[in-house]
């Protein structure tokens, strides 16, 4: 097979002078024909720089300063800009991560697959709309006719990345660059795009650059990968010889930091501690005392229409929802986006009210109790949320963010006391005390989690609900912060009601799981057994949709 | 005697407020970080020196008294008339007053007037009393009487600038200068020098001919069109400054309540400002300016001197500008705690029960301050037209009272004239141009450091 692309000692820095900073450093690798080259690493590696480097699509700031890259022997850095406008979304197409920001909300789907087609391939615009219609229909939109007259907020996410390749693909491209093209979608939405890929790539020829963060993902994808860390390639491989036996050290840490069902009970591997990877104490076993009884739960949204804001319907958020969570144990929802788990765990703990149903907390209802009545349960029902960039107010030191609840819930009554107290909870999370007077601009999202962990732990609490905590998180920080709370939950008897999509954490950490859907719970009971032996249709479905190692 | 006007004390109090929040800002990291990046840019650096000429001006103008009457006995009387430290610092160009019209520059009057001489009645141009009456031949003498007093003004400019660097530098290297933290850029020394000598290099020039000539010509009553140019600087800022600080509670307030509670809450405000925001605001403030007329003249004896009652007038103006315009600001702020309210901190801080005036003040507004901060500056320079605007129609400032708008509103029919009368338009346009070019690159400057949408 020849080779398609060739990049040579590539090597992009941002800035110059002293705050020169290097995104990419002296890489080097080729893709061939029809191949499929994955590029792997966590965020800030370099991987996206190197994409946008070969389209010559770099920020301002950024600027290339050795290396070549040759796409059929031309050296693309060498072109003048008129041709390469030629080649981009001509020879070369692209996908992004996010469907919603790549598509112009104001173009409808028709016009914006057609917008390469007759710049490209000089067709005319009736012609340009057969060839649309052909795509859409190679890309399984359903009802293609239709859709190229819709708009993108009338299309699912799923269905948006669809047009979007759809799009890269209406100049048949020699190349595809797919950056982290299914992150932002659930995993069932997510099996059916790479199968698409894959199956375009078999039929039209094309070769492929891969950029992901996820392991499974590329093994189910690539012919050959490369380990990014710190704008360097540490490892490259063919895609059987790594999978089978990846050799850099690096590479071997990012699979040691996977959770998996395999390793429950084993420390997952997190750098850096001494403890990575060895079994833990046999975790204070679930009591079967009951913490927390939610019965027939359902959220509903009012639709308002018209003038009077009439209410018109509703949405059933939370429909009909039962499960019990008991002391001390660690109990997962699953479920893909909209399916109403996020919902359900803000409910829980009055953030958002109920519609009808019960949540017996320790005998006290709180489903339907005043500000005033549930005042005194605040301080034993706690959350984490997801995004550890909005979860800190940015004008706040982090002594502050973590002394507020202690404030207000009157836990530590003089200021010496709280000091003391936050101290020590920064250092039962693995930060510093010194770190109390610093702003979290100036912590990593891990860190940031970290912080996030400690003003919920302030308060003493008994129940914590865990909202996606890890998923906006590289896996070896995921590693840290998922053994942090297994520690914590170990040490303090904590129950933990685990939201999240990933069905791998779940199988690691959880005591018993419910699998939700439109709303419903389809399934729940003991982790291993649903993982091992799932009963209900839609458990399987999600099952099976997860890539595997 | 000492007198504080109603506007003078709310001068003192915006003073106030603003070393407090200097204070604020030194021990607030991040604000101290933003402003110095203000600092930084050339644009910021030279208006926030030249603005603060201007702002001393007003300052200035705004400590005010009743001078003390020359009187042969022991007896102390105070005379009715108001004036200010400013008056008694450029004093000749209060009480040089011709008997009209003079150009700028000139030694005779702008119109011709009727001699009785021995020969006869004759038409000639009467000298002025005082401007250029030092001179026996203005004629011949006046272009190199004027390019000495120029010469002399800048150099006692550069002296002055020269020392001032001087004491800085000697200032500097006696304390040892503190090494510039990581990351920090450099203030544009440089430029703010530049800017510094320029201003006194003109206040020396201005000095050194305001005794001799009227530099922008006199008025129909023969008053220095420099002197009522420089005291409509205090009217000017006062409307910028004092019409925010009326606004901005209420643009707070409603702006972040209305965002963080929604609801009925949210629906009242929002239909209090649609319907605010519906009625034209030239009408609000005719009807406002007019009813206070109404109401000072049933209650003349109150107001003792003319002074007082312009005062009253500039306040009024203030606040009912303030009362139009905090609609704006409000929209936004509520547009922004809208979509705080979302953010996982303020529900992490209501999983903890805390009540909402307290997420409103921790939470909210500190995060919605950028915003309040670029608005001000940025209204600032459109208040100081609005005010030109609204004396031109007649329900602006008192017509006793020096504004850029009551002396464009004058220039109507001083255009008109033949030869025209063009330097009270040109001083004012001059003066008010400068004062809202500088309003305009400090906001621009702000914007870039506060707004972060803007990357930087």
């Amino acid at each position: 097979m020849s080779t398609l692309l060739e990049v040579n000692h590539l090597q992009v820095a941002f800035g110059t002078g002293p705050d020169r900073e290097v995104a990419v450093e002296d890489i080097s690798f080729s893709i061939p024909k029809q191949g499929t080259f994955a590029l792997l690493g966590e965020s800030g590696s370099g991987k996206s720089v190197t994409a946008l480097s070969v389209m010559r699509l770099l920020p301002e700031a950024a600027r290339i300063e050795t290396g070549e890259i040759r796409l059929n022997g031309r050296d693309l850095l060498e072109l003048p800009e008129v041709q390469m406008r030629g080649i981009r979304g001509g020879t070369i197409g692209m996908i992004f991560q996010e469907p919603m920001m790549s598509l112009n909300p104001v173009m409808t789907v028709g016009q914006q697959i057609c917008e390469p087609l007759r710049r490209h391939r000089g067709l005319s615009r009736k012609a340009s709309l057969a060839r649309a219609l052909e795509l859409l229909d190679a890309v399984r939109v359903p009802e293609p006719r239709r859709r190229l007259h819709e708009y993108p907020h009338q299309l699912s996410g799923g269905m948006k990345q669809r047009v979007m390749i759809a799009g890269a693909l209406a100049a048949e491209p020699e190349l595809l660059i797919a950056d982290e093209p299914t992150t932002a979608l659930d995993v069932t939405i997510q099996a059916q795009v790479l199968e698409l890929l894959r199956e375009l790539q078999r039929d039209l020829g094309m070769a492929m650059l891969f950029i992901t963060h996820d392991l499974a993902v590329a093994k189910s994808m690539a012919d050959a990968v490369a380990i990014m860390q710190h704008g360097k390639i540490v490892e490259a491989e063919s895609a059987e010889e790594f999978f089978e036996n990846p050799r850099h050290e690096y590479s071997r840490n990012l699979f040691a930091a996977l959770p998996n069902i395999s390793k429950r009970g084993l420390r997952l591997h997190g750098n850096g501690s001494d403890s990575d990877g060895q079994a833990v104490e046999p975790a204070s076993r679930p009591s079967s005392e009951p913490l927390l009884e939610v019965e027939d739960l359902r959220i509903h949204f009012p639709i308002r229409r018209g003038v009077f804001r009439r209410v018109v319907g509703h949405v059933r958020a939370v429909d009909g929802l039962s499960f019990t969570l008991r002391e001390g144990e660690t109990f997962a929802l699953v479920g893909e986006s909209g399916c109403g788990k996020t919902t359900t765990g803000k409910s829980l703990i009055r953030l958002l009210p109920v519609t009808q149903g019960s949540v017996h907390y320790r005998g006290h209802d709180l489903s339907h109790c005043s500000a005033h009545e549930i005042a005194p349960f605040r301080s034993e029902l706690q959350i984490v949320f997801q995004d550890p960039f909005s979860s800190l107010n940015p004008r706040m030191v982090i002594g502050d963010i973590i002394a507020e609840g202690m404030q207000v819930l009157g836990v530590a009554q003089d200021a010496a006391e709280r000091c003391e107290r936050i101290e020590e909870l920064l250092l039962q999370v693995g930060l510093r005390p010194e770190h109390q007077t610093r702003y979290p601009h100036e912590f990593s999202g891990g860190q940031r989690q970290r912080i996030a962990i400690a003003r919920a732990l302030a308060v003493n609490p008994r129940l914590i609900v865990c909202d996606e905590p890890t998923s906006a998180l590289d896996v070896t920080i995921q590693a840290q912060i998922l053994n942090l709370l297994q520690d914590l939950q170990d040490r303090h008897g904590l129950t933990y009601l685990f939201i999240t999509h990933n069905i791998a954490v779940v199988s690691w950490m959880a005591h018993r799981m419910a699998v939700m859907h439109e709303g419903r719970i389809v399934e729940q009971g003991d982790t291993v057994e649903i993982l091992k032996n799932p009963q209900h249709e839609y458990t399987r479905t999600l099952l099976s949709a997860v890539p595997r190692l | 005697m000492w007198v504080v006007l109603l506007t003078d004390f709310f001068l003192y109090l915006l003073l106030a407020g603003v070393a407090l929040y200097v204070g604020f800002v030194l021990r607030t990291p991040h604000l101290r970080h933003a402003w110095r990046s203000v600092m930084t840019r050339r644009g910021g650096a030279v208006s926030v020196v030249a603005l603060g000429f201007f702002a001393a001006i007003a300052i200035l103008d705004s400590v005010h008294f009743h001078p003390r009457l020359e009187q042969p006995g022991a007896q102390v009387e105070y005379s009715n008339e108001i004036l200010s430290v400013f008056d008694v610092l450029v004093e000749p160009l209060r009480t040089q007053v011709e008997r009209t019209y003079s150009a700028p520059f000139a030694y005779h009057a702008h119109s011709k007037e009727t001699r009785e001489t021995p020969q006869g009645r004759i038409r000639v141009y009467p000298r002025l009393e005082y401007a250029g009456a030092h001179l026996a031949d203005p004629e011949q003498e006046r272009g190199w009487d004027i390019t000495v007093r120029v010469l002399r003004g800048a150099l006692l400019g550069a002296g002055v600038w020269a020392l001032l660097l001087l004491g800085v530098r000697l200032t500097r290297r006696l304390r040892g200068a503190r090494p510039r933290a990581e990351g920090e850029a450099a203030i544009p020394w440089r430029s703010v020098a530049v800017t510094v000598l320029l201003i006194l290099m003109l206040i020396g020039i201005v000095t050194q001919l305001a005794g001799a000539y009227h530099v922008f010509g006199t008025d129909k009553v023969g008053e220095d069109v420099l002197y009522q140019t420089l005291k409509s600087i205090r009217t000017g800022v006062l409307i910028g400054t004092l019409t925010t600080l009326i606004m901005l509670p209420f643009a707070i307030a409603l702006g972040i309540t209305a965002g963080y509670y929604r609801g009925w809450v949210d629906d009242i405000i929002q239909y209090i400002y649609i319907t605010l925001n519906s009625i034209p605001g030239v009408l609000l403030i005719a009807a406002a300016i007019l009813s206070l007329h109404v109401y000072l003249n049933a209650h003349a004896d109150e107001y003792a001197s003319l002074a007082e009652r312009a005062d009253l007038r500039l306040l009024f103006l203030c606040m009912i500008l303030g009362l139009t315009s905090w609609t704006g600001l409000c929209r936004l702020l509520r547009g922004e705690s809208l979509k705080l309210r979302e953010h996982e901190y303020i529900q992490a801080a209501v999983a903890f029960g805390v009540s909402g005036p307290r997420i409103l003040m921790r939470h909210i507004l500190p995060n919605v301050m950028h915003i309040v901060l670029i608005t001000v500056v940025l209204d600032f320079s459109g208040l100081v037209l609005a005010e030109a605007v609204l004396s031109y129609v007649d329900i602006g400032v008192d017509p006793s009272m020096n504004s850029w708008g009551n002396m464009i509103n004058s220039a109507r029919l001083e255009m008109s004239r033949e030869p025209p009368v063009w330097w009270s338009l040109t001083a004012s346009f001059v003066f008010m141009f400068a004062l809202v070019l500088f309003a305009n690159l400090l906001s621009d400057a702000v914007r870039d450091a506060f707004d972060p949408r803007v990357k930087r």
